[in-house]
């Protein structure tokens, strides 16, 4: 036994030796990966460190980070950094370690590690955004969580006390979203902890102001949940370090998505990238007020505003009535496939019928949708799309499917697809 | 294409082992971890299973030290080993053993697999597989007993500050040196010194108190 009294190392039975081998070897026909190669030493670091989430690009926490070497965003925060006033706060480039690399939907948070230092970046589209350099990657004595960063772009990194899975964050004051009209609590997560860090985004803009709660205590079934009140730091570093050129308003997809993007609902700052944004569809709808002749009782009139848009690295929906809202989700190019050219973002009922909001590939240019006998012809804008189907309703596995036949076409009217309307994936 | 059938598989299996065995006339210089591993990276069995040969013992004995269980222990040690077949054609080995690396990886999973506390105990009270423990038919007493020691002490390194623990599992659980844990750290060796100081400290106190 050791010092700790520990039981002593025992002889490996051949049994066992072979059993365990005879495991490995059945796994080593699976394929193999071959990231850039690394000195061994400073991948097993990243597999242990402290900040060892060992996840990259969301592929599994077995993952083994890549060097830095190379990497272009990491590039960026080196930058970012040597243009800021505080250059010498940080640890040499050649120092630098990749702990983790998380994608975000609008944003890529990067993990770093330089001997006792660590550092937090996030790179959008346009920006960067860097944490102070962090000596003690845990919380502070007494607490159980804590944050490094509160980037603009509505990102959130922190650190837990060991033993803690999960953890949400909220904001502490009410914010407006889009599942209810008066403000409330605005929610994300729980977000994954991975070796003592979470990261994730609150909200796709800066609500910081707001104030953040992390809830603990989502992974226990016996162990109380409980709230702790959040720091939001903001970043040490910031800079936009890819300008573009903002988006045309004149048009009135334009001007509604430029409206959109700026004045955000939840009163936060203006969405991540908002001048890579590129107006699409625009839905624009009156539903007057429909009474229930059975109940006697009447739901008020509305207004349906939202545009679909895109920008290099995805597509999003941003609504301005009834209530603000702003979603990114997958590029045309990685939401469509040959086979499969359309694909539907998000939908709503509005009874009698429904809303639909999607994208197309790239050689898709009308669509006809056929429901309840009722047909509607679409034209397809910058590989967007977003109509009315009226006399459709649910059919409780979701918005869109069965009950919705869509026919693409191409410039020269040719059919590219014609069948059900594919399904609002699941967020 | 063919797919090797379960037995023909089983006996791939145990003839790369034992060739692995026999590798090295005793004539010869053996082989450096780096070298092995470079020929593993290549697609080369009979070197990466002496690879096996040369560490399997000692990453069994890490795992069951991290997991206090000789059942979680050999999936654990599967799995480094599986790791590093899949990962070695992207890294480069740059110390003279391949051990700190196993060891790493080997916390990590062991603590993917066993995060939370309710997840560890669940690890814990895992129902051996038939088989597996029938290879220790030592003193049921004296293994009981060093089982509870080990779960009081890995209860306690769970507790320690996250870079003492990292520390302790490498130097204190495990039996790698300042230096190599200081390599696979990429910290100082003072610093792995300190952090192993302190958490040599904190583990007595706790375990006086448990």
């Amino acid at each position: 036994m050791n010092d700790l009294g520990l039981p002593p190392d025992r002889e490996l039975p051949s049994q066992t030796r072979e059993r365990i081998y005879d495991t490995v070897r059945a796994g080593m026909d699976g394929p193999r990966r071959r990231p850039a190669r690394v000195p061994l030493g400073i991948a097993a670091a990243v597999a242990v460190l402290a900040g060892g989430a060992v996840y990259v690009n969301g592929t599994g926490s077995e993952d083994v980070p890549v060097s830095t070497a190379g990497n272009a965003d990491v590039d960026r925060c080196w930058t970012a950094i040597q243009h800021s006033d505080q250059a010498g706060a940080y640890p040499a480039r050649e120092a630098w370690r990749q702990l983790f690399r998380e994608s975000l939907p609008a944003t890529t948070v990067t993990g770093i590690r330089a001997g006792d230092t660590s550092l937090f970046c996030e790179t959008s589209l346009t920006s960067v955004s860097v944490s102070a350099p962090i000596t003690s990657p845990q919380p502070p004595e007494g607490q159980r969580v804590s944050t490094a960063m509160s980037s603009p772009n509505g990102t959130v990194v922190g650190f837990v006390e060991s033993g803690i899975d999960q953890v949400q964050v909220r904001t502490q004051d009410p914010v407006g979203t889009d599942v209810a009209l008066e403000p409330a609590p605005l929610a994300a997560g729980p977000f994954a902890v991975r070796d003592g860090i979470f990261v994730g985004s609150v909200a796709l803009n800066d609500v910081s102001d707001a104030g953040f709660v992390a809830v603990l205590g989502l992974d226990s079934q016996q162990d109380e949940q409980t709230e702790q009140v959040l720091p939001a730091p903001p970043p040490a570093v910031y800079q936009v370090d890819r300008p573009a050129e903002p988006a045309e308003d004149s048009s009135a997809a334009g001007a509604a998505l430029t409206a959109c993007l700026n004045e955000p609902g939840n009163g936060g700052g203006p969405v991540v990238d908002t001048t890579t944004w590129r107006a699409g569809a625009l839905f624009d709808r009156h539903f007057p007020a429909v009474e229930d002749p059975e109940s006697g009782r009447t739901a008020a009139a509305y207004d349906s505003t939202f545009v679909v848009a895109t920008n290099g690295r995805a597509s999003a929906t941003c609504s301005i009535a009834p209530s603000w809202d702003f979603r990114v989700h997958p590029a045309p190019e990685t939401a469509t496939s040959p086979e499969l050219p359309i694909a539907l973002l998000r939908g709503g009922s509005h009874f009698p019928g429904l809303t639909v909001a999607g994208v197309t590939s790239a050689d898709v240019a009308k669509l006809r949708l056929e429901a309840a006998g009722a047909t509607v012809d679409v034209d397809v804008h910058a590989r967007t799309f977003a109509a009315f189907v009226p006399g459709v309703e649910p059919d409780g596995a979701g918005i869109g499917a069965s009950a919705v036949t869509a026919t693409a076409y191409d410039a020269a009217g040719g059919v590219l697809y014609r069948g059900p309307l594919p399904r609002v994936p699941k967020e | 294409m063919t797919i090797a059938s379960e037995p023909t598989r089983k006996v791939r299996a145990l003839t790369g082992l034992r060739r692995a065995d026999n590798a090295e006339p005793p004539d010869t210089v053996p082989p450096t971890d780096a070298d092995l591993w470079s020929r593993a990276a290549t697609g080369d069995e009979p070197a990466f299973a002496e690879l096996f040969r040369r560490h399997a013992k000692a990453v069994w004995n890490h795992a069951y030290r991290l997991t206090a269980s000789w059942s979680a222990a050999e999936d654990l040690t599967s799995s480094t080993f599986l790791t590093a077949w899949r990962k070695c054609a992207g890294i480069a080995l740059d110390q003279d053993s391949a051990r700190p690396w196993l060891y790493a990886v080997a916390g990590n999973l062991a603590r993917t697999h066993a995060r939370g506390e309710r997840r560890f105990d669940r690890l814990l009270r895992r129902v051996p597989r038939a088989g597996t423990d029938r290879d220790h038919a030592e003193d049921v007493a004296d293994r009981l007993s060093g089982e509870q020691r080990l779960r009081e002490v890995l209860g306690a390194v769970r507790r320690l500050p996250r870079s003492e623990r990292e520390a302790a599992q490498l130097c204190l659980l495990g039996d790698l040196t300042v230096a190599e844990a200081a390599s696979a750290l990429s910290v100082a060796e003072a610093t792995v010194r300190s952090q192993i100081s302190r958490a040599r400290a904190r583990l007595r106190t706790m375990l006086e108190e448990s």
